[in-house]
């Protein structure tokens, strides 16, 4: 049955949780430390060594959970959000150039040290030669993602998308946000590192949940957000919040004027089950599909331990990187 | 690991990532590219990378490049006679 609404028809992940798995709902991994490195599946299993000896860890995520969320789906579109791309592959390059004194190149490293490696190497993979394009928007590159996708389905351009959001940590980029005690001191989350594949289809049957609304938006408030978003969409019915919470204050007072105005709705948050990363609000959106597909929200999501008695239909997310932020209304296909 | 020819194997797993291969799988006289091992374009320039960081040879003629990468033996026969280190 399809229509021009947008559904997250299957998600995968590799996050700091286990691997491509729903296990964390009732057993998640307690994240310690500063920062915490993605629980890696058994490569091997989905990639043949030969096709894998020339990716990074990024790369493999990348294919992996693509596969895992279209088994022989043919798309649309594949769309990516990364914040910070393949920079562990640029930063090897340039220490390499630093150290041989440019006497050297590096023909893997150089190729794949583009943003657009991620989405291009999965459509390689995927023998895919449509509609490609990449997000790069900082903490919000997932909400970017998806708004293409949403916007192209929505107008009856393409029939569904696999959205890849993914990134990890380079060892230069974890050293400054460590020197400026954002990682290991404001921050009261680790850092870590996020692969979500999500296929989004105009099809009803057998997804997770609806993609209500999108709304991405800089240097504004929640509140003007809101009001935006109600004029697009709806007045739209609440019945939790999920919030990019990561304990740095600065971060966190942001959603203090959506918590007023949604002050009878159950709070909720992720970001110390998924660590932080430019990645991380893609984990808020796949667990607020699973919380909408199962009906349930799991106590390990909600603030404060406050109890979700009440069926949850309709989560809104919001997410704040810096001066960016997002707006996701999820509904559920109930 | 005593002779130019495993030195050069091992050489080429650790540059080309081929974890799941050994040294014994190689074969001194079998094909790098296409059948045997089964490299590509792309593993070509990294040899070539190779070549001029651990033996001092610089491959300018692609004629040449496609000759020596013919087998391990070819290849250990044109470093051992090219080497500048």
């Amino acid at each position: 049955m399809t229509s021009n609404k947008v559904y997250i028809k299957s998600v995968a992940h590799i996050s700091a949780q286990q691997p491509l798995s729903d296990e964390w709902l009732s057993s998640p991994v307690v994240l310690q430390g500063d920062f915490v490195q993605a629980c890696e599946p058994v490569y091997k299993d989905y990639i043949s060594p030969m096709a894998a000896r020339r990716m990074t860890p990024i790369l493999k995520r990348a294919i992996v959970t693509a596969k895992a969320v279209l088994n022989d789906t043919d798309v649309d579109a594949i769309i990516t959000g990364t914040g910070l791309g393949s920079a562990a592959c640029s930063e090897k390059l340039i220490n390499a150039m630093i150290e041989e004194g440019e006497a050297f190149s590096m023909p893997t490293q150089f190729m794949q040290s583009t943003h657009n490696t991620i989405g291009s190497l999965v459509a390689i993979d995927r023998k895919c030669h449509a509609y490609n394009a990449t997000y790069s928007q900082d903490g919000i590159s997932a909400e970017c993602a998806l708004l293409d996708a949403f916007v192209q389905i929505r107008l009856g351009k393409i029939n569904n998308a696999l959205v890849g959001i993914h990134d990890e940590l380079p060892k230069s980029w974890l050293e400054v946000m460590k020197r400026s005690k954002i990682i290991g001191n404001l921050m009261q989350v680790p850092a870590s590192e996020t692969s979500i594949s999500m296929l989004l289809d105009n099809n009803l049957v057998g997804s997770k949940c609806e993609i209500a609304g999108i709304e991405v938006a800089f240097n504004t408030s929640f509140d003007k957000m809101l009001s935006s978003f109600m004029s697009h969409y709806g007045l739209p019915q609440v019945d939790a919040l999920m919030m990019g919470k990561n304990g740095w204050e600065d971060n966190d007072k942001v959603y203090d004027e959506l918590l007023d105005k949604l002050s009878c709705v159950p709070a909720l948050h992720y970001k110390h089950i998924s660590g932080e990363s430019c990645a991380a609000s893609a984990f808020g959106v796949y667990a607020s599909a699973l919380c909408l597909e199962h009906g349930i929200v799991p106590a390990t999501l909600q603030c404060d331990n406050i109890n979700c008695d009440v069926p949850v239909k309709n989560i809104l997310l919001a997410n704040a990187s810096g001066n960016n932020k997002s707006l996701i209304l999820l509904r559920s296909c109930d | 690991m005593d002779n130019l020819q495993d030195i050069l194997k091992q050489q080429i797993i650790d540059a080309l990532n081929l974890e799941e291969i050994e040294i014994s799988d190689i074969e001194n006289d079998a094909p790098l590219f296409g059948e045997g091992l089964g490299l590509d374009s792309i593993d070509a320039l990294e040899l070539i990378v190779l070549l001029e960081r651990n033996y001092g040879i610089k491959i300018k003629d692609p004629a040449v490049g496609k000759e020596i990468f013919k087998s391990v033996n070819v290849l250990a026969d044109y470093v051992s006679k090219n080497r500048t280190k």
